[in-house]
């Protein structure tokens, strides 16, 4: 018999209950958690991290002219840092915005750049080698350029200065002419033309002559400021000649500290003075250099698209095609660097973590090391093909629009760095789109990203360029700066996009996460319920079995008793104490048998 | 539907309020079958508890009273107290308010018969479509959630289902025990009775013819405690028997003993410790809380 009753039953219940809610809301609390989670990590894209990251690996590319390589140093340090045969993340595909940072080279510190630069020095030839007397040419031009002018305008005026031109009567060979005091000048000099002779045969040649003496390169000066404008040259810090390479600012100031130059009997100064190119003060007006400045912008524009018609295209591509050979060796170092130094990195930590190393142990696990080493740098040749050709579409695309934006001047040598920009980029699409493991919306949201981030470089190299005409910064200080913006601007572009979320990419990613955590936790769930209910109900089986068979007991004793010799009381406790009656029976017999007497 | 519906998100906000009406559909019924499921249980535990009350019921007639009456004589037996009632289950009504609510937020969140042209023209057709897709990227992400909800009731229901079969158990139990318990006392203790009146007049009777009294009115006010140990001892030994089983009757007359233990969920002390727990929950999960901000910050 034991001393069971229906109160442990109905706790047994109790504590049922208790358990079935506490594992049904610890679950929910979960599930709500765990959604959260998911919802707020994807949006953490650490910018700091990021901007951090690729300023590193930009620094790297710059200062020690790594581009060929296309592999970045954080890309690198990632990678060792975190690599298993297992999880062997390879950041190379999905590296679109930093191919994007290397579209344009260090002007400073990078070889390529240095190597083109040199070669276009080089392969600079005098445009003009007639004397100047006997060239048919520059007489009929000025002719020609003096006579529409005057037919336009009825007279002569100083394309600087707007002053009118006056004339003077001159007697020669008897004959008595009119001499104006302005001259038709050649806005980019004829003395200090050059052209670039490995890109442009003869009859290129031959239309840069022309061009040089027609209307587009041709001004209206007074004489004094034609004459001591002279064959103005431009040079270097280091004494060498870029007139040819000069901004139209570079010109212009050239020429301005030519007229702004003291001369012994000072007459020049009063004649300029007179003349309106100067001021009071013998500084050459604002209004005068503007008008100077843009004269030669859009002469040098004019003269770059003459050139671009005529461009012997085979020999740019010739010379792009053999600097991308060259560079082939550091793009295959680069990519076995990126294959085969993470895992030897790895299998060397492996190594020094193993403890009672003999020298024999240690030959025989090195082979074997090497070995898997091997494998997996043979496993990825596919992927290292694949790397070195994009690198060399890369770099051959890089290199033909450098040498073009070499030989170009002004506003077309601006126009042509964002073509440069656009087509690499197109390139990078294209790449994107001929992905077979992308879906479409992932392709999609991959050009998105591509096009958001060359639009940002433009942008600003654009910005770049107006500071440094505005505020005159060194190109040392140009160079940091623009990377530092580059990146910043970019990464904050790649996050807004990010957030965006155009095609659902990312929202698809959450979805999938989600209802994937949701049907675990759910399954756990009902697997844990499942188990309460199973125990439950093992327990209170047994609990009613031991209760029935008690209760059996008292009746098979009740019914078998005498009355009249035996006691009930007993079995009559045990049914009190299972129902929880709370009957004090020997309190009721008392009071029962108390008589008042 | 045309590219215009597309573009706008129609399309997708008809086949993500399509989905959530499926799941209402097909949570309405489990939850509809559960419901019936304990509602049958709970008719079950009615039946029986009938039966109870009227044994119950039926037993002051039966039993108590004329033990009542018997045991008078005896001693000073206090009155059985009214009768009270075991109380029946009342049938579980379907849960209406998490599908009203769900109705609800069906109907807000469904734009995709709302026309936009007119909105279109005022504030671009690109910013609609943007509000648009973000308005449908957050209905998608919440319907795990509106499901979770769904479960949780499904859970409760089915606890609910588990605890009413032990309940319904036990009820079969106590019918059980109440029914011999006044069955024997009808068949082994009521027959005795006038017997045992009998044995005591007699002996009154004898006693006054002894005693020379007067034969009139018979007393039976007998103190049962003399005949302790004595040659009639098995008379005392009846009564208090008698007497016991009268009690117990009684209190199975005027306390309703079944439905007073299934109510004892929890003592003060059990209270306390669900409280406790309660509170201790809420302090973890808001410690994982605030450890997850520092993580992803």
């Amino acid at each position: 018999m034991s001393q069971l009753s229906v109160t442990e039953l109905i706790e047994r219940r109790d504590q049922y209950v208790k358990d079935y809610e506490h594992t049904v809301m610890t679950a929910v609390k979960q599930i709500n958690m765990k959604h959260h989670a998911i919802l707020n990590q994807s949006l953490g894209i650490r910018l700091g991290e990021s901007i951090a990251k690729d300023l590193s690996g930009e620094i790297v590319r710059h200062y020690f002219d790594t581009s060929d390589y296309y592999i970045t140093a954080d890309q690198m340090y990632h990678r060792i840092k975190h690599f298993t045969y297992e999880q062997d993340h390879d950041v190379l595909k999905d590296s679109h915005v930093k191919e994007l940072y290397n579209i344009n080279d260090s002007e400073l510190h990078s070889a390529t750049q240095h190597e083109l630069k040199r070669l276009n020095d080089k392969s600079q030839r005098k445009l003009f080698t007639q004397d100047r007397e006997k060239d048919q040419l520059d007489k009929r031009g000025k002719q020609q350029y003096r006579d529409s002018k005057q037919a336009a305008e009825g007279k002569l005026v100083d394309e600087l200065t707007g002053y009118e031109g006056s004339h003077t009567t001159v007697v020669r060979n008897g004959k008595e002419i009119l001499v104006s005091d302005l001259h038709a000048d050649h806005i980019q000099s004829r003395e200090a033309a050059t052209y670039n002779a490995r890109y442009l045969s003869e009859p290129g040649a031959e239309s840069m002559r022309q061009f040089y003496n027609s209307s587009d390169n041709f001004q209206m000066l007074h004489a004094s400021a034609n004459t001591s404008k002279g064959d103005v040259r431009v040079y270097d810090n280091r004494g060498q000649d870029i007139t040819h390479r000069a901004t139209p600012k570079q010109l212009s100031d050239a020429i301005i500290s030519q007229w702004e130059k003291e001369t012994a009997s000072g007459d020049k100064q009063q004649t300029l003075k007179d003349k309106g190119y100067l001021d009071e003060s013998g500084k050459v007006k604002d209004s005068v250099r503007k008008e100077l400045e843009h004269n030669i912008r859009h002469s040098q524009n004019k003269e770059s698209v003459t050139m671009l018609k005529h461009t012997q295209y085979g020999n740019v591509a010739k010379d792009a095609l053999s600097t991308t050979a060259r560079s082939i060796p550091k793009m295959l170092a680069g990519q076995l660097l990126y294959y085969a130094v993470p895992p030897i990195t790895y299998e060397v930590k492996q190594l020094a973590q193993k403890k009672q190393m003999t020298l024999d142990r240690f030959l025989s696990k090195l082979k074997a090391a090497a070995g898997r080493v091997t494998a997996y740098v043979m496993k990825n040749m596919r992927s290292i093909f694949q790397h070195i050709r994009s690198s060399m579409i890369g770099k051959f695309l890089k290199s033909f629009f450098d040498i073009l934006i070499g030989l170009v001047k002004a506003t077309v040598k601006r126009l042509l760095k964002l073509v440069k920009s656009l087509v690499m980029s197109l390139v990078s699409c294209v790449k994107v789109l001929g992905d077979k493991h992308a879906t479409a919306a992932q392709k999609a949201d991959s050009i998105v990203k591509i096009l958001g981030a060359t639009i940002t470089t433009i942008v600003i190299e654009l910005l770049m360029e107006y500071a440094e005409k505005q505020f005159g910064l060194p190109n040392w200080l140009m160079e940091p700066l623009q990377i530092i913006l580059t990146i910043i601007a970019a990464n904050v572009v790649m996050l807004v996009l990010e957030k965006a979320d155009l095609f659902n990419v990312k929202h698809g990613l959450l979805v999938a996460n989600i209802r994937r955590m949701f049907e675990e936790e759910r399954e756990k769930l009902q697997a844990a319920t499942q188990q309460l209910n199973q125990q439950f109900r093992a327990d209170t089986q047994q609990l009613l079995q031991v209760l029935r068979a008690d209760i059996d007991g008292i009746k098979d004793r009740m019914n078998a008793m005498d009355l009249y010799t035996e006691d009930a009381l007993p079995e009559l406790e045990r049914l009190n104490h299972i129902y929880k009656l709370d009957i004090d029976f020997h309190q009721e017999w008392r009071n029962y048998v108390i008589r008042s007497v | 539907m045309g590219f215009f519906d597309k573009f706008m998100g129609r399309t997708r906000n008809e086949s993500l309020i399509s989905e959530l009406e499926d799941l209402r559909e097909s949570y309405n019924e489990e939850v509809a079958e559960l419901v019936q499921l304990i509602n049958r249980l709970y008719e079950e535990y009615n039946l029986r508890i009938e039966e109870v009350n009227d044994l119950r019921m039926n037993s002051w007639q039966a039993q108590i009273e004329p033990m009542q009456l018997f045991l008078s004589s005896f001693g000073n037996v206090k009155s059985s107290g009214e009768y009270a009632e075991e109380e029946m289950k009342l049938m579980m009504k379907r849960p209406k308010s998490e599908f009203e609510q769900l109705d609800q937020y069906i109907v807000d969140k469904d734009f995709s018969d709302k026309g936009m042209f007119l909105e279109s023209l005022v504030k671009t057709p690109f910013y609609v479509a943007w509000r648009n897709k973000k308005a449908n990227d957050k209905l998608e992400l919440e319907i795990p959630k509106i499901q979770l909800q769904f479960e949780e009731l499904l859970h409760r229901l089915r606890m609910k289902k588990e605890v009413t079969e032990l309940e319904l158990e036990l009820c079969s139990l106590y019918m059980d025990t109440v029914r011999f318990i006044l069955t024997f006392i009808r068949e082994r203790i009521i027959p005795e009775l006038t017997l045992i009146i009998a044995f005591f007049e007699a002996e009154s009777l004898k006693h006054m013819v002894i005693a020379g009294q007067a034969l009139g009115e018979v007393q039976y006010d007998y103190d049962i405690q003399l005949l302790q140990d004595t040659m009639y001892h098995k008379h005392y030994q009846f009564v208090r028997n008698a007497f016991f089983f009268y009690v117990i009757s009684c209190k199975f007359y005027n306390t309703p003993v079944l439905t007073r233990l299934l109510e004892h969920t929890s003592d003060e002390e059990d209270l306390q410790e669900l409280e406790d727990y309660q509170t201790l929950l809420e302090e973890q999960s808001k410690q994982l809380e605030q450890h997850m901000l520092l993580k992803s910050s």
